[in-house]
């Protein structure tokens, strides 16, 4: 009975629609960014160092080639992976624009991990969180407002003469919340993850951080403050501290805002001191997750 | 608005979104763990073959065209000594490929081998992983 409740508490409720668009702008932004280089002309960013247009086109290897899929058995052929590249493309276009968004985020997840599963080296950590975000997306009602599909809807209402609701915004519409749960346990285990990882002895005395200084992966005038000030051990352990304090603060009402500040702030730190990709940025999305702080009813 | 899911699936849907990073951790699979920067090693990657007039050693560079370009910037760097958080174990896991690859580009070879070697900065624990293969052409 306590699980029922519990469950009930957790899931039941309602939230303005406006947090499931932006996850979905922000998400499809930062995928069609890091999967080409459409920004090298105005700013270098660091994917752009190995990606040239888009990301996993082009002539495969010469054969024989080294077939290394992460899921045995499976091969993509030159034009499966250049049609599933394309196919990418479209999708997250979509999803940026919000047209059949929840179908374009499922089938962007599915496109984008068999590219990813087809060949082991493609791995990132970044690259499996902004593709398991979009299959959680999918369940949610990211298409509900902010979407060009929503927006033709009340125009083609308006043209034929019904009246449009007159409420001020759709962004203000109430959604059900359990989906956003959902995305919000997806971000507490990430930051959990992470932390348990690191609760190492040479993690904690500083000697990765040492050993990342050395090899320059640590870099850049903040670090050198930081360390500087605090020393590697101490830069360490609270870096190790900040993966278990941020999501202990978002589970809390009272101070999820305040830990929202504090993650946005770790990620920057941690984007101006080491390359990091995109991860930064989508946790910085996903954080947003944690805004709404609206009262959710019980199940009768 | 749409109908809220059963429980049951509600609970399942949780223990999904959060479960697999400790799984992964837990099994000592690098994929889906979210284990970033936690520890830094470097390795690298001795390649041979062993042909009817003795062993002889395949140079990782050797094989440039026949890998990937996101496979380029992981194993090419391995000649020497690579350093690496999680993409040394992605290497591990390959390693099978690798032989299989030798196999491929050495028609006469009996076995191909593929070995990691692997050392924390931090101490002196090497580790070594190794992956020999027959090549078909040692069954004719």
């Amino acid at each position: 009975m306590k699980l029922t409740r519990a469950i009930d508490w957790l899931f039941e409720g309602t939230v303005k629609s406006w947090v499931y668009s932006a996850i979905r702008i922000g998400t499809a932004a930062i995928f069609l960014v890091r999967h080409a280089d459409w920004l090298r002309s105005w700013v270098y960013l660091e994917h752009h160092r190995f990606v040239r247009g888009l990301m996993f086109l082009g002539a495969p290897p010469a054969e024989p080639r080294l077939n290394s899929p992460l899921i045995a058995g499976l091969s993509l052929g030159e034009t499966a992976n250049n049609a599933f590249v394309y196919l990418r493309t479209l999708l997250s276009v979509l999803l940026l624009l919000g047209v059949r968004a929840r179908l374009s985020a499922g089938l962007l997840a599915l496109v984008s991990y068999t590219l990813f599963a087809a060949d082991r080296y493609r791995y990132y950590h970044h690259l499996h969180l902004l593709y398991v975000t979009l299959a959680w997306l999918a369940l949610a009602p990211i298409g509900s407002s902010l979407s060009l599909e929503h927006a033709v809807g009340r125009l083609v209402q308006r043209w034929r003469g019904h009246g449009v609701a007159a409420s001020p915004s759709t962004l203000l519409a109430d959604t059900p919340i359990w989906p956003l749960q959902l995305i919000r346990a997806l971000v507490l285990s990430v930051y959990l993850a992470a932390g348990v990882s690191k609760l190492d002895a040479t993690f904690l005395n500083g000697d990765a951080l040492r050993h990342l200084e050395r090899l320059f992966v640590l870099k850049g005038p903040f670090w050198g403050l930081l360390r500087d000030v605090a020393g590697y051990g101490v830069v360490a352990k609270l870096s190790c501290l900040a993966e278990f304090a941020v999501p202990l603060g978002l589970v809390f009402p009272a101070t999820r805002r305040a830990a929202i500040v504090g993650g946005l702030a770790f990620h920057a730190g941690i984007s101006a001191c080491m390359p990091v990709y995109s991860f930064g940025a989508q946790m910085s999305v996903l954080l947003l997750a944690f805004w709404p702080t609206e009262p959710r009813a019980p199940r009768h | 608005m749409g109908r809220i899911p059963p429980r049951s699936v509600l609970a399942a849907l949780l223990v999904l979104a959060v479960a697999p990073p400790f799984v992964a951790q837990a099994s000592g699979s690098v994929v889906g763990s979210f284990t970033m920067f936690h520890r830094i090693v470097r390795y690298h990657l001795d390649l041979s073959v062993v042909g009817s007039d003795g062993e002889h050693r395949v140079s990782v560079r050797s094989l440039r065209p026949h890998l990937s370009p996101e496979a380029r910037n992981i194993v090419l760097p391995a000649d020497g000594y690579a350093v690496g958080a999680d993409q040394v174990d992605v290497v591990a896991a390959g390693l099978p490929e690798f032989a299989r690859l030798l196999c491929d580009l050495h028609p006469g070879a009996l076995t191909a081998r593929a070995r990691l070697v692997q050392d924390p900065f931090d101490t002196g624990a090497t580790r070594v992983r190794e992956k020999e293969l027959p090549c078909p052409s040692a069954s004719r």
